[in-house]
C-alpha cells in the first residue's frame, strides 16, 4: 500500500506540474498571437475598403466621356486630398524604415481623416452605405493594435500621434457648382488613402510574423 | 572689267537662291511631337514609360523624357534610355502616392516638338508581368489530374509585404470556347481533378497586385491519355475467370435443389396424438375413432360420491302418477362424459361399459341391477321416463324429456314408508286436495294424551280458518271436548313450525294428503 499511495502522489505532481507549463506557455504566447490575428483581421478590413473605393472610383469614371476624364485628370493636378497633411512615407524604402507603431500611427489617422467626409459618400447604393461603417470598425481595429504594440515599443509620444486638428468636411468647402469635380476628387483621394493604410498595414503585418515568407 | 563685276555682285545671291531651292525640295522639318504615351509599374517600386515618336523631319531625331513629381519646379530628364528598350524610359528610384508628369521631347536640327504631358500615380500604373516556367503535368494514377505550377514574375518583393499577389488560372479543352477559371491567392501550384481521358488541354496562368491583373501567360498544351487497351482486355479476361464459378455453382444448386431446400428448410414437426392416426380422422370413421380415442384413454378414477347412498327418486312433469317408491339407483356420470344424442344411440355398447367401469370402483354393485340412469347435462336435465325406468333392468332404450328442472330432487328415505292409501279418498279437490270420507275410525291421534303434540293425520279436520287455524270435527263422544278447546289451540301454535316444514320433507307425514303444503297457500277446504 505504501508503493501505490507513493506512485499515486507522483503521478498527481507530474499532472499538476504538466498542467501549469501548459497554462504559462499559453499565456505567454497570449500576446503575439493577439496581435497577430488583430493585423490578420485589420488586412481583410482595408483590402476590403480599398476594394470598394476602386470600384467607385471606376463606376465614376466609366459613366464620363472621355473629354470630361482628360479634364478633371488635369484638375486634379493642381487640387490636393485632405490627407496631403499627413506626412507618411512614400517609397518602399522610407516604409520599411519606420517602425510599426508609426506605420500603425499614421494609418490610423489617415482613417480618422475619412471619418466625416464619408458621410458624403454615402447613399445611392448599398455599396455606399457600407463605408462609413466599415470605416469605423477599422479604426477601432488600428486603435486596438497601437495599445498592443505600445507596450514593448520606444516612447512614442501619443499626444502627438493622435492629436489632429478638427477639420470640417474639406470637400464640402469646395465649390458648390462644380459638383462632377468634387466627386471626382473625393472618390480619388478616397482610394489613394484607402490604398496607403493598406500598404502600411501589410508591411507592418509581415514584419510581426515570425516566417520569412509574408505571403502565407 | 565691268563684266567679272557684275558676275561678282549676282553670284552670290544666286547661290544664296540655289541653296534655298535645294533645302525646299528636300522638306525637312522639325520633328512631329511623340505620340501615345504610356507607363507602367510592374512590381510597385519602379517603372517605365514608352512613346511612339513621330516623323522626325528628314532630319536627325533625337528624344528626351522630362518628368517631375507634384512638389518640384523643374523637369529633370530621364535617368535611363536604355534599359527598357528604345523609345523609353526606366525610373528605377521612385515615389509613391505623388503625382508625376512626364513630357516627351523629340529635337532636331530644325526644331524641338514636345508630347502632351503623361499625370500619372505610381498606384494607378501598377501592372504584373505574366507568370513564369508554366508546367503542367498530367497524372492518371488513382483518378486522373493536371498538376499545373508557375514562378512569380521576377523582382517582385513579396516578403517584405510590399506587394501581394493574387494569382488565377484557366483551362478549357482544345476544342472547346469556354474558359474554365480557377483562383488561387497565393499559391503557385494548383490541381484540377475534373479532367477527361484522351482530350488535349490548354492551360493558362495570371497574377495580380491590388487588383490590377498582368496578361495571360503563354498558352501550355498537354494531352491526357486513354486507358491503354491492354489494361483493358485484362480486366476482361479477369471478370470472365470469375464468372465461370459463380455459373458452377448456380448449376449445382439448380440440380440438387430439393437437397438444399431441405437443408435449409427442414421440415417442422408437427403434433401427434398416440394411437390416433391423422388419416383416420380425415377419413371420418368415427366409430373407429371413438374406439382409437377410447379405448386409449385413462379414464380418470371415478370417485363414489358421498350422497350415492341415497336414492334418487326420477320425477316426470308429464305424468300425473306418482312414481312408485322404488329403490332406485341413479347413476350420475362425471359431466365430462356428456354424451350427444346421436352418441347415445349407440348406447348399447357404451352402457355396457359404464357398468363395467363402476363395478370395478364403486361398492355398491348389489344395487345397480335394478336401477335407472339418471343422465344430467349441465344446462337441463334429462329425466327418464319413471314408467319405462321401472322396467329398466339393463337399460336399453331411454327417453329424455327435457324437464327443466336442473337438479334431481333429494328423498330421504323412510324406512317405515307405507304405501300410499287411497281407499278413504272422497273427493279429489283440485290437484292436490283429497277429501277424505268420514269414517268410524279410530283416531290415531296418537297426540291426545299429549299436550302440545301435533296430530299426525288431518282426518279431524272439520274446516281451516286461515292460514293458521284448522276445525276439527265433531267427532263421536271419544273425542274429547276438552281436547277440542284445549288442544287445538296448542296444535294450532305449533303449527307454523310443521306447515312449513312440509313442503320440502315431510312428504310421508300426510299420506292421505299428498302435498301438505296446500295448507299453506290454497283456501281452506270444507271439510266434512
Amino acid at each position: 500500500s505504501n508503493k501505490i499511495l507513493f506512485l499515486f502522489s507522483e503521478t498527481v505532481c507530474l499532472s499538476v506540474v504538466l498542467l501549469l507549463s501548459v497554462v504559462c506557455l499559453g499565456v505567454s504566447s497570449q500576446p503575439i498571437t493577439d496581435s497577430q490575428r488583430l493585423f490578420s483581421i485589420a488586412v481583410n478590413r482595408v483590402t476590403h475598403l480599398h476594394l470598394l473605393a476602386q470600384r467607385l472610383f471606376s463606376d465614376f469614371e466609366s459613366s464620363l466621356q472621355t473629354e470630361e476624364q482628360r479634364q478633371l485628370n488635369k484638375v486634379f493636378l493642381q487640387d490636393f486630398c485632405n490627407s496631403d497633411y499627413i506626412i507618411s512615407p512614400i517609397d518602399k524604402h522610407e516604409t520599411q524604415r519606420s517602425s510599426v507603431l508609426k506605420l500603425l500611427s499614421i494609418s490610423y489617422r489617415l482613417v480618422e481623416s475619412w471619418e466625416f467626409p464619408s458621410r458624403s459618400l454615402s447613399g445611392g447604393s448599398s455599396l455606399r452605405n457600407q463605408i462609413s461603417p466599415r470605416l469605423s470598425e477599422l479604426k477601432t481595429g488600428i486603435l486596438l493594435l497601437i495599445r498592443a504594440n505600445q507596450d514593448e515599443a520606444e516612447n512614442y509620444p501619443d499626444s502627438d500621434a493622435l492629436q489632429h486638428a478638427p477639420y470640417g468636411n474639406y470637400y464640402q468647402s469646395l465649390g458648390g457648382n462644380e459638383s462632377l469635380r468634387q466627386t471626382y476628387e473625393l472618390l480619388a483621394c478616397f482610394k489613394k488613402d484607402m490604398h496607403k493604410v493598406e500598404t502600411y498595414l501589410t508591411v507592418a503585418k509581415c514584419r510581426l510574423s515570425p516566417e520569412a515568407n509574408c505571403t502565407l | 572689267m565691268a563684266c567679272a563685276r557684275m558676275v561678282k555682285h549676282l553670284g552670290l545671291p544666286l547661290l544664296l537662291l540655289l541653296l534655298a531651292l535645294a533645302a525646299e525640295c528636300n522638306s525637312m522639318s522639325p520633328p512631329e511631337k511623340p505620340d501615345k504615351l504610356g507607363c507602367r509599374s510592374p512590381d510597385k517600386e519602379t517603372f517605365f514609360c514608352w512613346w511612339t515618336p513621330g516623323s522626325d523631319g528628314g532630319l536627325p531625331t533625337v528624344h528626351h523624357l522630362y518628368y517631375k513629381t507634384e512638389g518640384q519646379e523643374n523637369m529633370r530628364q530621364c535617368p535611363d534610355y536604355h534599359k527598357a528598350g528604345s523609345n523609353s524610359c526606366f525610373f528605377s528610384k521612385t515615389s509613391i502616392w505623388v503625382e508625376y508628369t512626364v513630357i516627351v521631347e523629340a529635337s532636331n536640327a530644325l526644331g524641338n516638338t514636345s508630347s502632351d504631358p503623361l499625370t500619372f500615380d505610381l498606384m494607378n500604373i501598377v501592372k504584373p508581368f505574366a507568370p513564369e516556367n508554366v508546367t503542367v503535368v498530367v497524372n492518371i494514377e488513382d483518378s486522373p489530374h493536371l498538376t499545373i505550377q508557375w514562378h512569380t514574375p521576377s523582382n517582385i518583393d513579396t516578403k517584405s509585404g510590399w506587394v501581394t499577389l493574387k494569382n488565377q488560372l484557366r483551362v478549357k479543352p482544345d476544342k472547346s470556347k469556354i474558359w474554365k477559371n480557377y483562383a488561387s491567392e497565393t499559391q503557385t501550384h494548383f490541381t484540377i481533378y475534373s479532367i477527361d481521358l484522351g482530350v488535349v488541354y490548354m492551360v493558362e496562368v495570371r497574377c495580380a497586385i491590388d487588383n490590377s491583373w498582368s496578361e495571360w501567360s503563354n498558352t501550355t498544351f498537354v494531352k491526357v491519355p486513354n486507358f491503354s487497351r491492354k489494361d483493358n482486355s485484362f480486366w476482361i479476361m479477369v471478370f470472365s475467370l470469375c464468372l465461370i464459378p459463380l455459373l458452377v455453382a448456380m448449376i449445382i444448386l439448380i440440380l440438387k435443389r430439393k437437397t438444399v431446400k431441405k437443408y435449409i428448410l427442414p421440415p417442422v414437426p408437427s403434433p401427434k396424438i398416440r394411437g390416433v392416426d391423422v388419416q383416420l380422422l380425415k377419413s371420418g370413421q368415427s366409430e373407429d375413432v371413438i374406439n382409437a380415442m377410447l379405448l386409449n384413454q385413462r379414464f380418470p378414477v371415478m370417485i363414489p360420491w358421498k350422497d350415492q347412498k341415497e336414492d334418487y327418486l326420477i320425477v316426470s312433469d308429464k305424468e300425473t302418477s306418482y312414481l312408485p317408491l322404488e329403490k332406485k339407483k341413479i347413476f350420475i356420470l362425471p359431466l365430462a362424459m356428456t354424451l350427444d344424442s346421436e352418441v347415445q344411440s349407440k348406447e348399447t355398447s357404451e352402457v355396457d361399459h359404464f357398468p363395467k367401469d363402476s363395478e370395478s370402483s364403486s361398492e355398491e354393485s348389489s344395487d345397480k341391477t335394478e336401477s335407472s340412469q339418471l343422465l344430467t347435462k349441465c344446462s337441463s336435465a334429462n329425466v327418464l321416463n319413471d314408467e319405462k325406468a321401472n322396467q329398466l333392468k339393463g337399460v336399453t332404450e331411454k327417453i329424455f324429456q327435457p324437464f327443466g328442472i336442473s337438479g334431481y330432487v333429494d328423498i330421504p328415505r323412510h324406512e317405515h314408508m307405507q304405501e300410499a292409501d287411497y281407499s278413504r279418498v272422497n273427493e279429489v279437490n283440485g290437484d292436490n286436495i283429497l277429501i277424505m270420507k268420514k269414517e268410524n275410525v279410530p283416531h290415531t291421534l296418537d297426540t291426545q294424551g299429549q299436550e302440545g303434540s301435533v296430530p299426525d293425520n288431518y282426518s279431524m279436520v272439520k274446516e281451516v280458518n286461515s292460514d293458521n287455524m284448522v276445525f276439527l270435527e265433531k267427532h263421536s263422544e271419544s273425542v274429547n271436548a276438552s281436547f277440542k278447546a284445549k288442544g287445538y289451540i296448542d296444535w294450532v301454535n305449533q303449527k307454523p313450525k310443521n306447515l312449513h316444514m312440509t313442503g320440502h320433507s315431510e312428504m310421508g307425514v300426510c299420506p292421505q294428503l299428498v302435498g301438505c303444503e296446500y295448507v299453506d297457500t290454497v283456501p281452506p277446504p270444507a271439510v266434512i
